[in-house]
């Protein structure tokens, strides 16, 4: 079946997270079920095994645990990736919003200028975030973020210089805190 | 009032399944078990051994496993030419089978396990985990296939 790709109007980086928290509850309870079978006289054959646990098969419980946690990490690399576009979406529907309403705020005038000087290629970072700054909010920590986005966006195939460690949480605080401080139109 | 901690732990451990094992043998028995496919092996490549285009010699190593503790295992090293390939004991408490060793080599890695905890009983080569698992029994035909794999092309 053909999936319908449609516009998402109401980006919310909390369903991000509930959906993170649970797969990574799903993930916790793989783990367990698939290390118990490494305890003596079970046995998965007898079990009756589903396609994705055959795999299994011949493990080691060094290797089981080592297949979660490279499960894990994916999964968080995928979230942080997740949340920050989902950010992304937020600021540029709220660049919309603000255009389309001709609200007379400071950041609503700014962002009403770079439409009429860039049109449809509006950019996040040196447009809108640039804006945010000339505001007065602060965007140092989501900026930083950036970085992080375009390398998992783009494959992780060279080693990111990113000036500090993320976690899904860091990103989800820093993501919000951007957001929280959207001034109101 | 009652110790919460010591109540959950001591609830956990009366709960947790206590499989009636005598460790020690099980592992005497994986021991022979390696033993047997070694000389399995050495059947298999009589021919390759006797006219010396093959070498063949064993090492100990040791093996950690949960349950056993740390115990000592044969490895079986093939030498062709300068290529040297491996048979490495992984352990007995796996997922789903008997036992497994593992063939490695200078390019790749080739999965054994064990059908059962018989001593005598069948080996077989993983050739594929993932989407499907595919194995096929351990055979000459399936050991040259799984040493053309693990061990550097021919030019």
């Amino acid at each position: 079946m053909t999936r319908q790709f449609e516009p998402h109007d109401d980006p919310d980086i909390r369903s991000v997270w509930t959906w993170f928290e649970f797969q990574t509850a799903l993930i916790g309870e793989s783990r367990a079920k698939v290390l118990r079978m490494v305890t003596p006289g079970s046995n998965i054959r007898a079990e009756a095994p589903r396609t994705h646990e055959s795999q299994f098969i011949g493990f080691t419980r060094r290797e089981v645990e080592e297949f979660f946690d490279a499960q894990r990490g994916r999964l968080e690399l995928l979230t942080m990736l997740d949340l920050l576009a989902t950010a992304e979406a937020i600021l540029r529907v709220d660049f919309k919003f603000r255009i389309a309403t001709r609200k007379k705020d400071g950041l609503s005038r700014r962002f009403r200028e770079i439409h009429q000087r860039r049109r449809d290629k509006v950019r996040l970072d040196e447009d809108i975030l640039g804006a945010f700054k000339n505001e007065g909010i602060p965007v140092n920590d989501f900026r930083g973020a950036l970085k992080l986005r375009h390398w998992l966006a783009h494959g992780r195939y060279w080693h990111p210089r990113l000036g500090r460690g993320y976690l899904p949480s860091d990103v989800f605080d820093i993501s919000q805190a951007l957001i929280d401080s959207i001034p109101p139109s | 009032m009652a110790d919460q901690l010591v109540d959950f732990l001591r609830t956990k451990k009366e709960q947790a399944p206590r499989p009636e094992m005598d460790w020690q043998a099980k592992r005497d028995a994986w021991v022979g078990s390696v033993k047997s496919l070694y000389e399995r092996v050495k059947e298999m490549l009589r021919d390759s051994i006797a006219s010396e285009d093959v070498m063949v010699s064993t090492f100990d190593i040791e093996v950690t496993e949960d349950f056993i503790g740390t115990y000592s295992i044969p490895a079986l090293k093939l030498t062709v030419g300068t290529e040297r390939v491996e048979f490495l004991p992984k352990g007995v408490t796996i997922i789903g089978a008997a036992g497994r060793v593992d063939i490695r080599g200078e390019r790749d890695a080739v999965t054994l396990i064990k059908d059962s905890a018989d001593v005598d009983s069948g080996w077989a080569v993983v050739l594929q985990r993932v989407p499907n698992r595919k194995t096929v029994p351990l055979d000459r035909e399936s050991l040259r296939n799984a040493l053309e794999q693990v061990m550097l092309p021919l030019p």
